[in-house]
């Protein structure tokens, strides 16, 4: 079947067997490697994309369910030269340590940065709570995402 | 020795740095296993037993080969058929056949290997193996294994490590002991006796990114790419299985926790591989993660002989490992743990006995810290329902007791920088231990605080021998190439080596670049586990810049035609003493025409000569020293438990990366309190696990996330680089034990199991159930 | 995954019609969330998926009277909605509590709905609001109270070739105060070890109650609505009262054992959860 997205600014038709998950799509089809695989059924997080600005677990869609819909992935957000405020400040705060949920988790904070600008500790926590981390205990990234908070009006 | 020695300022050592590829990672770019591939890969699936125990009658793979797409299937007739290839694996206990031969010995057991164009075809080929089981009484837990009369999991056993003692005609593939004085006299002499036994569950590591491995096997050559944190062994392995050169080369891994120390699955897809003639990909579901390696069951028996003061005289202690059907680590996991499981105390009379013991479950493997973690659980809860029984104050009896320098260890070790006390005190301080505990008014939510201390060894041969060996090479480019068998699994390895090396060289990051993990680029290294890395690798760093600077200024001294004594080391590259021109570092390797390399190697085991003139045996290289301080809040109507604030403390050494070691114990305090609270394997009756998979198996989430504290004691540990050892697995040993006692603390209630689930917690409050 | 051939049909009548031509064969899919982890890991191997996405007519929430929920509008959409959080301010709470925030952006009410698993907390909460479920299929329409809705877990009247095309949900009278209560075991975006929707209706004159109604979730096959709220009504309960009720709540209710807790912890919970449901009610509506 063809399914007519955009991903990262690119307008794709793509042709992909209808059992084809979005997941799979990014990963097999583009090469997008930066959206993660592990528990294949929308709990852990490390699958997450941006679907017309909304996070998503790519894993539990099919392809043809994004027909028409605007992508962003971690290789999008990520700019030309340097990284975008989000991702500095998860290297800046020891928001990560293996790297595996982080592209995931960074684009969590993302949709939470552009619905709630300046979010309170407990909102940060209630929206990112449903992402895996194995390594940081967490404390990492709640420290990133606030920091990303306090440097949001220098950046949109 | 010449005049340009290791400058001793330390410019990078002690600095808080993110790691060197965090950028890569939070951009996505880092590639991990999934994200490889190779020319001409086919795509394989393990067809596993879905009974725990079992015999093969039969095994029928015609309509599967048959399958257009398919490319071979890997059973036993074609692992037997080849006189090439070994059939058993495991390079610390020989008990796991490349597939099942004549039985399966736990859900999940790897029957065959179908190998496919694409992963659908084989996915769908693997269905189509007809596999026929005469289905044997499974023994699911350990009461079960060494039940009178039990069905036996092994009919024989195959022990490699020379450690490893079977009890024939049993299911106790391992029994040891450990002991010091004399403890009937000990328990005579002891004003009371307490006894007490702890259970704690079966767990998953949930490593993100999935078990994986392609093989290639070409021109009398294997190479295996593969997320396993023991590259060499395995190596080793795969020459000794297979009879021909392996190479192993692994990525940046998306942790592992244990998980992937040294399963046997890069062996049986290197069979396929061998049989498919062309390189395969096999990667692990969530699903088959679950059903390949655990954290053992675990049961502890502990009987402890006080004075009135709280003074421990005696101790035995007896406790169970569920190694699962195949011991290809965890007896000797179990073994380990011997050396700590009487805790950082001084105990006269002392004797441990450790039973590893086969049943149907999933084989184990190491969970951060191994039983250390469930050791200190079971004394720590002790030691706090001895105090309390006695009058004594929880801290003041640990301050009795808590061995310090200069002490002997129950393995004869001479104990060094051995700062339990501090690490005691600064964990509890930082949880403000004497405030007053907040109040509910309506009476519901009670809260308590509580603390552990532990002792944790590092992997150590019983010889003296060299495992451990990093190359240092300066190339053209004037970049030293830092070349060590580390794996690079999250813990921020790369960066601690820069660190070393940098501060070794005198030089800054810049001119550093780490080649980790690829046996046939860097030098030997046993594994990457039991917090041995910073200690180890950074030792064979050290002394390979040692050997690589007399022959940098060798080369210098000829070029510039001067005296190696009037040169010096510059950031940039040797300098002249009396300021006339030098050479850069890339100038020097370009005049000579070759790269200049050393190697250095961390010898370790032995001995050590003590300050008292005596020679002591060295059973870990380095002793790590932890505690941890938890308040708790529980909920006594729902029974829910919260940790509200931990703090946890360990001797680091000199800290190479502060903030990198803060952020360790944040991350094995935040992981360990999954199975403390409520993470837990459960098979029903058929010996099927139920909850294999995160929509049943609820992991620990931001939400549960208490406010941590975390906190080290820096002295410098004598013979460490730059005295720094290894630290990364206290974070999680301490967990259980200080949440255990801070849940005694809270409601006089000591639970004996983990998890510690809400409707136990109402039980034990209100004797329900 | 095994392959499927794919149908996105752009009407409700294309859609049933479809659905009715293949039967046995054929398998919904609405937003996803819980269908294609299914497909993945083969529980369900139809030979064509379809897909409802793409009606427009389904979509959406509407305000006119009581409130229309299109089957397909997102669980995340009841959360956010304006109108919904001022007038069915229940719905919105149960809608923030399920699962993870990219759960609740993919998955539809009607599939929240039409799925029937007893663990979530959408039902409960529509139940509680006397919703009444639309259902779609080649003869027309036809509309079932959602008590009759649920015969067993993921059990539903839905026929075959039928689909849920919409929820009706009536809207409260003045003074009505709803609360959904989710306890789970660990992070709360876990599945319910039990759940309560309390919604109560109270005479500002005479503050006493003069409609209730509680449902409880994970309490056993399908939503239970528990009679015991009757004696609410004409009353203006005590706390002890309310504790009283709350047990007679979590009598009626039939959990069974599983990874959440045994049965008589699942009950102990259920009179928790309504307790705090109807506490937290009554006193939204008396405010």
């Amino acid at each position: 079947m063809n399914v007519n997205l955009t991903v990262n600014g690119e307008a794709l038709a793509v042709e992909v067997p209808p059992s084809t998950t979005l997941l799979d799509l990014l990963r097999d089809r583009l090469g997008l490697h930066g959206t993660k695989e592990y528990c294949h059924s929308g709990v852990c997080g490390a699958c997450t994309v941006l679907a017309d600005g909304k996070a998503v677990s790519s894993c539990s869609m099919l392809a043809g369910q994004v027909e028409g819909a605007d992508l962003i992935t971690i290789e999008g957000l990520t700019p030309e030269e340097g990284l975008h405020p989000i991702q500095q400040a998860f290297v800046d705060n020891f928001g990560l340590q293996c790297g595996y949920c982080t592209p995931g988790m960074i684009l969590l904070a993302k949709a939470l940065l552009d619905e709630n600008p300046a979010p309170t500790r407990e909102e940060i926590i209630r929206y990112m709570g449903g992402n895996i981390c194995r390594c940081t205990g967490y404390a990492g990234i709640l420290r990133s995402v606030e920091a990303a908070v306090k440097e949001r009006g220098s950046w949109s | 020795m010449c005049a340009a020695t290791s400058p001793n300022v330390t410019r990078l050592v002690g600095q808080s740095m993110p790691s060197l590829e965090a950028p890569d990672k939070a951009a996505g770019r880092i590639e991990y296993m999934a994200d490889l591939t190779v020319p001409n890969m086919a795509h394989a699936k393990v067809v596993r037993s879905p009974l725990p125990h079992a015999r093969i009658v039969s095994i029928d793979a015609s309509e599967a080969r048959a399958m257009p797409g398919v490319v071979c299937v890997l059973t036993r007739d074609e692992v037997r058929a080849d006189p090439d290839v070994e059939e058993v694996y495991g390079f610390v206990y020989r008990d796991a056949p490349l597939v099942a031969m004549d039985k399966v010995r736990h859900q999940g057991d790897i029957v065959a290997v179908v190998v496919a164009d694409d992963l659908d075809t084989a996915e769908a080929a693997a269905e189509l193996v007809d596999v026929e089981y005469e289905e044997l009484p499974a023994v699911m837990n350990v009461p079960q294994a060494l039940a009178e009369g039990a069905v036996q999991v092994h009919e024989e056993f195959f022990p490699i490590a020379p450690e490893l003692r079977p009890i024939e005609g049993t299911n106790v593939c391992h029994h040891a002991t450990i002991g010091c004085g004399d403890v009937e006299q000990g328990f005579a002499e002891s004003d009371f006796v307490y006894e007490d036994e702890f259970i704690a569950p079966p767990v998953q590591h949930c490593a993100l990114d999935l078990h994986a491995v392609i093989s290639q096997v070409e021109d009398g050559q294997i190479t295996v790419w593969t997320n396993c944190q023991s590259p060499f062994p395995l190596g080793r392995e795969l020459e000794r299985i297979f009879k021909i050169p392996a190479r192993v080369i692994i990525p940046y891994v998306g942790g592992g926790f244990g998980s992937k120390s040294r399963d046997r699955i890069e062996c049986v897809i290197t069979a396929a591989a061998k049989l498919a003639g062309r390189p395969v990909r096999y990667i692990f579901s969530q699903e088959e993660t679950f059903m390949t390696f655990i954290r053992p069951a675990y049961r502890n028996r502990m009987r402890t002989g006080v004075k009135k003061d709280g003074t421990i005289v005696a101790r035995h202690n007896e406790f169970w490992v569920d190694v699962g059907g195949y011991a290809i680590s965890g007896a000797r996991s179990a073994n380990n743990t011997l050396k700590v499981a009487t805790g950082p105390y001084r105990i006269p009379h002392a004797r441990v006995d450790c039973y590893a013991v086969y049943t149907n479950k999933p084989p184990s493997s190491p969970y951060r810290g191994l039983p250390t973690t469930q050791h200190t659980m079971s004394y720590e809860a002790q030691f706090d329902r001895i105090a309390r029984d006695l009058g004594i104050d929880r801290l003041e009896i640990r301050r009795r007791n808590l061995v310090r320098d200069g002490d002997i260890h129950i393995t004869g070790d001479y104990l060094r920088s051995a700062h339990s006390h501090e690490c005691m005190e600064q964990a509890t301080e930082a949880i403000g231990w004497d405030e007053p505990l907040p109040v509910d008014p309506e009476g519901k939510k009670v809260r308590g605080r509580g603390v552990s201390c532990t002792i944790k060894y590092t992997l150590t041969p019983a010889r003296e021998m060299s495992e451990n060996s990093a190359e240092v090479a300066l190339g053209e480019d004037g970049i030293f190439e830092v070349r060590i068998g580390t794996v690079n699994i999250g813990q921020g390895s790369d960066t601690v080596m820069a660190q070393i090396a940098g501060d070794a060289l005198g030089i800054g990051l810049d001119s550093i670049r780490i080649i980790h993990s690829d046996t046939y680029r860097v030098p030997v290294d046993s594994s990457t586990t039991a917090s041995r890395s910073t200690y180890h690798m950074g030792r064979a760093v050290v002394e390979a810049t040692d050997n690589l600077k007399p022959q940098m200024l060798e080369a210098a001294s000829q070029l510039l035609e001067r005296e190696a004594t009037s040169l010096v080391f510059t950031p940039d590259g040797i300098a002249q003493a009396n300021g006339d021109a030098g050479v850069t570092y890339g100038e020097l390797v370009e005049r000579v025409g070759s790269p200049l390399a050393a190697t250095g190697d961390c010898v370790v085991g032995g001995s050590y000569q003590g300050p008292d003139g005596n020679s002591y045996p060295i059973a870990s290289t380095f002793w790590t020293f932890g505690s941890c301080a938890v308040e708790v809040e529980v909920d006594t109507e729902t029974g829910t438990v919260r940790v509200v604030k931990a703090a946890a403390s360990a001797t680091t050494g000199t800290a190479v990366n502060p903030h990198s070691i803060e952020t360790q114990l944040e991350g094995g305090v935040g992981q360990e309190i999954g199975p403390t609270l409520f993470e837990q394997l459960v098979w029903d009756d058929g010996g099927q696990l139920i909850n294999a998979a995160l929509l049943d198996y609820p992991l620990p989430t931001m939400e549960t996330m208490p406010d941590y504290a975390p906190r080290y004691v820096d002295h410098p540990f004598e013979g460490g680089p730059f005295g720094a050892k290894g630290m990364g697995e206290i974070g999680a040993v301490v967990v259980p034990g200080a949440v255990v006692n801070a849940v005694y603390d809270a409601t006089g209630v000591l639970f004996h199991e983990m998890p510690l689930l809400p409707h136990k917690i109402v039980e034990g409050l209100e004797g329900q159930g | 995954m095994r392959p499927f051939e794919y149908i996105r049909p752009a009407s409700v009548a294309e859609a049933v019609n479809v659905l009715s031509e293949r039967g046995e064969d054929a398998f919904v899919l609405g937003g996803g969330s819980a269908a294609v982890v299914m497909l993945r890991l083969g529980v369900v191997r139809p030979e064509c998926v379809v897909d409802l996405g793409g009606i427009e007519e389904m979509r959406g929430l509407q305000r006119n009277g009581g409130l229309h929920i299109g089957a397909l509008a997102s669980i995340r959409s009841l959360e956010l909605d304006d109108g919904v959080r001022a007038a069915y301010p229940l719905l919105a709470e149960a809608a923030s509590q399920v699962a993870n925030v990219r759960v609740r952006n993919v998955a539809t009410v009607g599939g929240a709905v039409a799925y029937g698993e007893p663990q979530t907390d959408t039902p409960t909460a529509l139940t509680a609001s006397r919703a009444s479920v639309r259902i779609a299929g080649v003869s027309g329409e036809r509309s079932v109270p959602i008590d009759e809705f649920y015969i067993g877990p993921y059990e539903t009247v839905l026929e075959q070739g039928e689909i849920v095309s919409g929820i009706d949900v009536p809207e409260a009278p003045p003074h009505t105060g709803g609360a959904h209560i989710k306890f789970t075991v660990g992070s709360p975006e876990n599945k319910p070890v039990a759940n309560a929707s309390a919604l109560v209706t109270v005479d500002p004159a005479s503050s006493v109650c003069v409609a209730a109604r509680v449902v409880m979730g994970a309490a056993g096959p399908v939503p239970v609505v528990a009679d015991a709220a009757g004696a609410l009504l004409g009353d203006e309960p005590s706390p002890e009262r309310i504790k009283e009720i709350a047990a007679a709540a979590a009598d009626e209710a039939d959990p069974i054992e599983d990874l959440r807790g045994p049965e008589w912890y699942k009950r102990r919970i259920l009179r928790i959860v309504v307790e705090q449901a109807l506490t937290c009610a009554l006193q939204r509506a008396r405010t």
